[in-house]
């Protein structure tokens, strides 16, 4: 096992990776920036090393200044969390470069994934269903594309190559407005992912989006922990996910979750992923994969019984996986609230100094959070502050503990999304289960 | 010389930009902040006369 590990990430997720670490006995190195001496996992780090100002260009995704901190603190291994530099594929192989190891999947499965095309591409040849579309980059002649359109069927969407996460999309109705958009499209992806190329896919009108995690080791072994479902967003961002998917059978989870271990070691997979999809009309369409570990991924640990980050640590030290297919079995349902410093009807961040921080509990309740009394919340990095997890032997169960757990919690001195979430868990829809992608907007539409 | 809704500046929190408007019109005669510069609440950011 490793002997020290560089923690190259803040908030919640640094400290779920220094928990994990703690567990095996592994010393570990909080890196950073100058507003964040105070947060959590710096003050319970063996070691810590400030790598700059708090614009993260200059100290979370400054490359040189985390390696430089692996270096001087003699550490063998980097977690790089989720977000940062989590799927930089430059970053991968420097670190590998310099002498290190990145806990993650080869920097070359990175880059494969990371561009939505040879993405699509691999997984298509691996037999993982994707969504009708151009298959490759949109040229140039207008005729070509308008014939990909009328096969495809309106209406479709633009997406840009470099993309990913809901950044770089344009809907297309009909014709008329389908060179418009591409070139629109096109300039828009240059600037943000210095990278023009996009293309076509057909636009799903009522999609849940539903996501399978993997695991798999140095040795060959792969195994899949059943999928999450994370169909409550907002712009793109995802508000509540549950495990297992409403509606999903037995059978539809062994055969999907069969067909992403077989891409995995299609393509030499290795570590932690998610194979995301939109599902629609029984029918699972392929959008990305991400190639490390998850925001949502406690709601998989807490009804496989898995420590994924746990795992992530052992395979990346050349251990085989500690199971095996047939030895995870999904246990009842889990459900987690992002709690997020942001005003809960108008979703302005809020950041500032937390006065009270009190935590809900009692069984089946999971808390992951950085915060704590007195702690400032810096206007520097993503909103995210806590995780609310729970966890009961129904759906029904884990609701009546979420209701439960968001009424205890208190976070006083900022403004959260909890009223928010306190609506959800009463929200008709919701409690039946299975709503689509575009539910909360609409909901908050309305009201 | 601004117009009340002309855009003076761009305020950047937990990775959500947000533009701040002139509520008046009228000349900006000081600009308060440096580019980059973190800002409180109530912190005042120009002086329009």
């Amino acid at each position: 096992m490793f002997d020290k590990v560089v923690i190259a990430n803040r908030g919640e997720i640094a400290l779920r990776i220094l928990r994990a670490c703690r567990e095996l006995g592994i010393k570990t190195v909080a890196v950073h920036s100058t507003v964040d001496r105070d947060l959590k996992h710096v003050r319970l780090a063996d070691e810590s090393v400030c790598i700059g100002p708090p614009p993260p260009a200059l100290s979370y995704l400054n490359i040189p200044a985390v390696i430089s901190a692996a270096a001087v603190t003699d550490a063998v291994a980097i977690h790089p969390g989720y977000g940062f530099l989590s799927e930089n594929a430059d970053f991968a192989e420097r670190v590998e470069q310099s002498g290190f190891v990145f806990i993650g999947p080869r920097s070359e499965t990175i880059r494969l994934m990371g561009d939505k095309v040879s993405a699509i591409t691999a997984m298509k040849a691996a037999g993982i269903p994707c969504v009708p579309g151009s298959g490759k980059p949109l040229g140039e002649d207008l005729e070509e594309n308008a014939r990909i359109a009328r096969e495809v069927g309106y209406p479709i969407i633009i997406k840009a190559a470099g993309g990913g996460g809901g950044r770089g999309m344009r809907v297309v109705h009909a014709e008329a407005a389908l060179r418009n958009a591409i070139q629109l499209t096109k300039s828009e992806a240059l600037a943000a992912f210095q990278n023009d190329a996009v293309y076509m896919e057909k636009f799903l009108e009522h999609p849940r989006h539903i996501e399978f995690q993997v695991l798999a080791d140095h040795h060959g072994n792969c195994v899949h922990l059943g999928e999450r479902d994370c169909s409550m967003q907002r712009r793109h961002q995802k508000v509540i996910e549950e495990s297992p998917a409403p509606g999903i059978d037995p059978e539809t989870r062994a055969r999907m979750g069969q067909r992403c271990v077989e891409a995995c070691k299609a393509i030499g997979y290795r570590g932690a992923g998610t194979f995301e999809f939109l599902y629609e009309n029984g029918e699972f369409f392929f959008i990305e994969m991400n190639t490390r570990v998850q925001v949502e991924h406690p709601v998989t640990e807490m009804v496989t019984g898995i420590d994924i980050v746990r795992e992530q640590l052992c395979v990346a030290a050349g251990a085989t996986l500690s199971v095996r297919q047939e030895d995870v079995v999904l246990r009842g349902h889990a459900i987690e609230c992002r709690i997020n410093a942001e005003d809960p009807r108008t979703f302005r961040p809020s950041p500032g100094r937390v006065k009270t921080f009190h935590t809900a509990g009692g069984p089946g309740v999971r808390v992951d959070s950085h915060l704590y009394d007195g702690y400032l919340v810096p206007p520097n990095y993503d909103s995210l502050v806590c995780k609310l997890i729970t966890h009961a032997p129904t759906r029904e169960g884990a609701l009546a503990r979420m209701s439960g757990a968001l009424n205890e919690m208190v976070v006083d001195g900022i403004d959260t999304n909890i009223p928010l979430h306190r609506d959800l868990v009463h929200d008709g829809a919701f409690i039946q289960g299975g709503t689509d992608i575009h539910y909360l907007e609409r909901k908050l539409a309305l009201e | 010389m601004v117009k009340v809704g002309d855009p003076l500046c761009i305020i950047e929190a937990m990775k959500i930009m947000n533009p701040i408007e002139a509520d008046r019109a009228g000349t900006v005669v000081s600009v308060m902040a440096e580019n980059g510069q973190p800002v409180e609440f109530e912190q005042p950011l120009f002086i329009i006369a």
